[in-house]
């Protein structure tokens, strides 16, 4: 399954045949395709290259100049091409958003916002201990207890505790094409997304 | 290219052209012209509705997403209407006085019997 990088813009509300939508604005320049393999038999090997840059460290740069293209800043390989992908790709130096032609869905994947160290109140929807009366004092939105005492006389695995939120890899299946602007390289897709402005997104295809 | 030339690009191809004057400000007297669809079981009516009020704010940094708020007093009630600025709903809008205001967010009249000088007196 082939899959394209982009960038989010930002939301706007949309009037289609006086009907409004939430939209988000998606930015997909041409993606490079820097090459194609075989491993074998029916199975092939692609890396895509997404926007241009200046400095790049040697071990990438031993790639790029093998290939004889230009420095890209996202690199993204893709393994299992199915036949169909592979005869659209062939003899072709760039994919763009004519690959979403005609089609109505998609999914997107893009990093979530990072809210940094959280507690367990707006991590986890706990609900605190208790109230602020009745003697109780310094442990409004504390977790409470993580356990028995001697029996197991351990904290289990896994047991939900404040850390580190969000900046998380997120997918969000089935989103719907309103338009695209083949001109531009503009994709119009109804509802949020994951992420900040200018984040790096992973577009492919709903199955 | 830059995001809000980009912006300024789909607006151009979005937002049809209208002969609507949309340059009010905030604390004008302005009635608005809207159309309101009523879905029954079996019909859609298409009427054409008044609303007539002042200007509260008006909000929004590119034209798909700029609103603007009306507030009227219907029998010592209060009524607002949120609007989008350039929303195909709206047929016409006519300015009947020009406020003379302060600030550019008239929310404190909520909570007071304040009302709005005229420009000219």
């Amino acid at each position: 399954m082939i899959k394209i990088f982009g960038e989010k813009i930002k939301m706007i509300t949309l009037f289609i045949n006086k009907k409004k939508y939430p939209c988000t604005i998606i930015k997909s320049s041409p993606n490079k395709i820097i090459f194609i393999k075989k491993i074998n038999k029916g199975n092939y090997k692609l890396l895509l290259g997404y926007k241009k840059i200046k400095k790049i460290n040697k071990p990438l740069s031993g790639l790029f100049s093998k290939y004889k293209t230009d420095n890209y800043k996202k690199l993204i390989e893709i393994n299992n091409l199915s036949n169909e992908d592979f005869k659209f790709l062939k003899n072709k130096k760039f994919i763009d958003l004519n690959y979403f032609n005609k089609i109505k869905f998609i999914d997107i994947v893009g990093n979530s916002i990072g809210k940094g160290f959280q507690g367990v109140v707006k991590r986890y929807n706990f609900s605190g201990v208790g109230g602020k009366t009745h003697g109780q004092h310094n442990r409004l939105r504390s977790p409470g207890s993580i356990g028995a005492g001697s029996s197991p006389s351990r904290v289990f695995k896994g047991l939900k505790m404040a850390g580190r939120m969000g900046n998380k890899r997120i997918t969000i299946k089935k989103i719907k094409i309103l338009d695209i602007d083949y001109k531009k390289n503009l994709l119009l897709i109804k509802g949020s997304i994951p992420g900040k402005k200018n984040n790096f997104l992973i577009i492919r295809k709903w199955k | 290219m830059n995001n809000n030339k980009l912006i300024k690009y789909l607006e151009l191809k979005y937002i049809n052209k209208t002969n609507i004057n949309y340059k009010f400000n905030v604390g004008d007297n302005i009635s608005v012209y809207y159309e309101n669809i009523q879905k029954d079981n079996f019909k859609t009516k298409n009427k054409l509705l008044i609303f007539t009020g002042y200007v509260i704010s008006k909000k929004g940094d590119n034209k798909f997403n700029k609103t603007f708020i009306i507030r009227k007093i219907i029998n010592n009630i209060g009524v607002e209407i949120i609007f989008y600025l350039y929303s195909p709903y709206i047929k016409d809008i006519i300015i009947n006085n020009k406020g003379k205001i302060r600030k550019s967010k008239l929310y404190y009249l909520r909570n007071s019997n304040k009302k709005i000088k005229n420009r000219d007196s």
